[in-house]
């Protein structure tokens, strides 16, 4: 079951390294709301406190002002959580498979669901492979196999194609897309890509830099199939850069 | 020959053969060479009192090796893991850590008495300080990006436990239960010098005082190779398969 998202953070402070008690303010006021079912990226320039906002969302950081809701007032433990982290984090010491299964709950890990995946990401070969032994783009497949076949019923992504070669991107891109049509999760995919998402997203969120803040809110509302990539290019000139540059003075 | 090939087989040959040498420059009587040595192995096998010392100490040295890894893994995971409880105990285990095992024996006799309570707690607590030192270490090292992993993925205890901890606290493990296994071997057969009448320790002071050398090198030939078959027996196929998933 997808799930819809509001997100409230007025405040979150890092401890500044070096100096005592000092405390760095990263974001600051910002709130959004996901629906059910929709695709959102997340952009803004790095270090801007993106990966912070997921991990706040996840619940691994619990320490900010501000609060987390899911549709219906759900716990966060009543959603399925997918996060694909920037790095695979898929540990070492288990194979690709066993990876796969150790995520999904035990009662709804289904053999099929994953054989597929594996089959769709190219990784078919590699079920009882230990990690050590993949590339970098076969170990991002798998911890995308790994969030998909728990079902999530929110999927939080951290630039998960970065770092891999244009093809493989535009793959796993695709893959990403028949995923989500088929089982229609609610994404939150945080990118400094706007090329790419403006290629993916229902909607994109413009935030701008220390401590961050919502700068701007793109609707993008062409059907997928239809955009290519000269639309693309044409669309980020036309709604996106005029922003960039205020992202970048803000 | 593929035998002949073996740098193994050489080495031991050659150190045979420095045995004999010092058995000619020492005499036979302080310094028994390889065969008659063999012979008193082979004669205190067969006549069972051999095995029944090496059984009482190989008992002693499994307690206290079990308790004390228990021990250790609790104290060093939770001092890995909790910052201010391992400034405050810190100094407590540098302390223990440095006590010589000599102090902590006599004192466990003279505090509980001569009895096998006593002897066991004694190498037990010579090694916990041991094995807490190199836990918090690999507590120290876990990383915390499979600790949020199993967080967001909902792990739970045993899952995490079993599937991210104890994976991460291995090598030390295996790296503590090493060096455990020598120390407390050693160290079992001082409390049975001090305190018991049974083990090997015992046997070893009475050899010492009939100056029955030959027998001396026997029992020490013996647990030597009890040791060795523990190593290829248990230790290394432990070490292998915890291997198995590196490049």
């Amino acid at each position: 079951m997808s799930a819809a998202l509001h997100v409230e953070v007025n405040e979150k402070r890092f401890a500044e390294s070096g100096s005592d008690g000092a405390h760095k303010q990263v974001i600051a006021d910002l709130a959004f709301g996901v629906a059910a079912g929709e695709f959102v990226c997340i952009c803004g320039p790095s270090g801007c406190g993106k990966t912070t906002l997921l991990n706040i969302v996840a619940g691994l950081d619990a320490d900010f002002r501000g609060e987390v809701r899911f549709s219906d007032d759900q716990a966060r433990e009543a959603v399925e959580l997918g996060y694909v982290f920037q790095n695979p984090r898929l540990l070492p010491w288990r194979t690709v498979e066993e990876n796969v299964r150790l995520a999904s709950p035990a009662d709804s890990y289904d053999p099929a669901l994953v054989g597929e995946l594996m089959k769709v990401a190219g990784l078919a070969g590699e079920r009882h492979s230990y990690p050590e032994k993949l590339s970098v783009g076969m170990s991002r497949r798998a911890a995308l196999v790994r969030a998909f076949a728990m079902r999530p019923g929110v999927l939080l992504m951290d630039e998960p194609f970065v770092s891999l070669d244009a093809p493989t991107a535009t793959r796993l891109r695709r893959l990403l897309l028949d995923i989500w049509a088929q089982r229609r999760t609610t994404v939150l995919f945080v990118t400094h890509d706007t090329h790419e998402a403006v290629e993916l997203a229902d909607r994109i969120l413009l935030l701008s830099g220390s401590p961050t803040r919502l700068f701007h809110e793109i609707p993008v509302t062409l059907p997928r199939a239809e955009r290519d990539g000269v639309w693309i290019e044409r669309f980020r000139r036309e709604h996106l850069l005029q922003h960039l540059d205020g992202v970048a003075q803000s | 020959m593929k035998l002949l090939r073996q740098p193994t087989l050489w080495s031991m040959l050659l150190f045979l053969l420095f045995w004999q040498l010092g058995t000619l420059a020492l005499g036979a009587m302080r310094l028994p060479g390889p065969v008659m040595v063999m012979r008193t192995l082979v004669d205190a096998t067969a006549s069972g009192e051999l095995l029944y010392h090496l059984g009482i100490t190989l008992a002693r040295v499994g307690a206290a090796f079990v308790l004390a890894m228990l021990l250790g893994s609790a104290i060093g995971i939770l001092l890995g893991r909790r910052k201010r409880v391992d400034r405050f105990f810190n100094s407590w285990l540098i302390t223990l850590l440095n006590i010589p095992a000599l102090v902590i024996i006599i004192l466990s006799y003279v505090w509980f008495g001569l009895v096998e309570a006593a002897a066991i707690a004694a190498v037990v607590v010579n090694k916990v300080p041991n094995v807490a030192v190199i836990m918090r270490e690999g507590a120290r090292a876990m990383n915390r990006d499979y600790t949020e992993l199993a967080q967001v993925y909902r792990f739970g205890y045993w899952k995490t436990l079993r599937h991210v901890t104890l994976p991460q606290l291995y090598p030390y493990l295996m790296a503590s239960a090493r060096t455990g296994l020598s120390l407390i071997w050693k160290i079992v057969l001082v409390v049975e010098l001090l305190g018991r009448s049974n083990g090997m320790g015992f046997q070893l002071h009475l050899f010492f005082q009939l100056f029955d050398v030959a027998s001396i090198l026997a029992y020490t030939l013996a647990f030597v190779l009890v040791i060795q078959a523990i190593e290829l027996a248990v230790l290394r196929p432990l070490d292998s398969a915890a291997r198995r998933w590196r490049r």
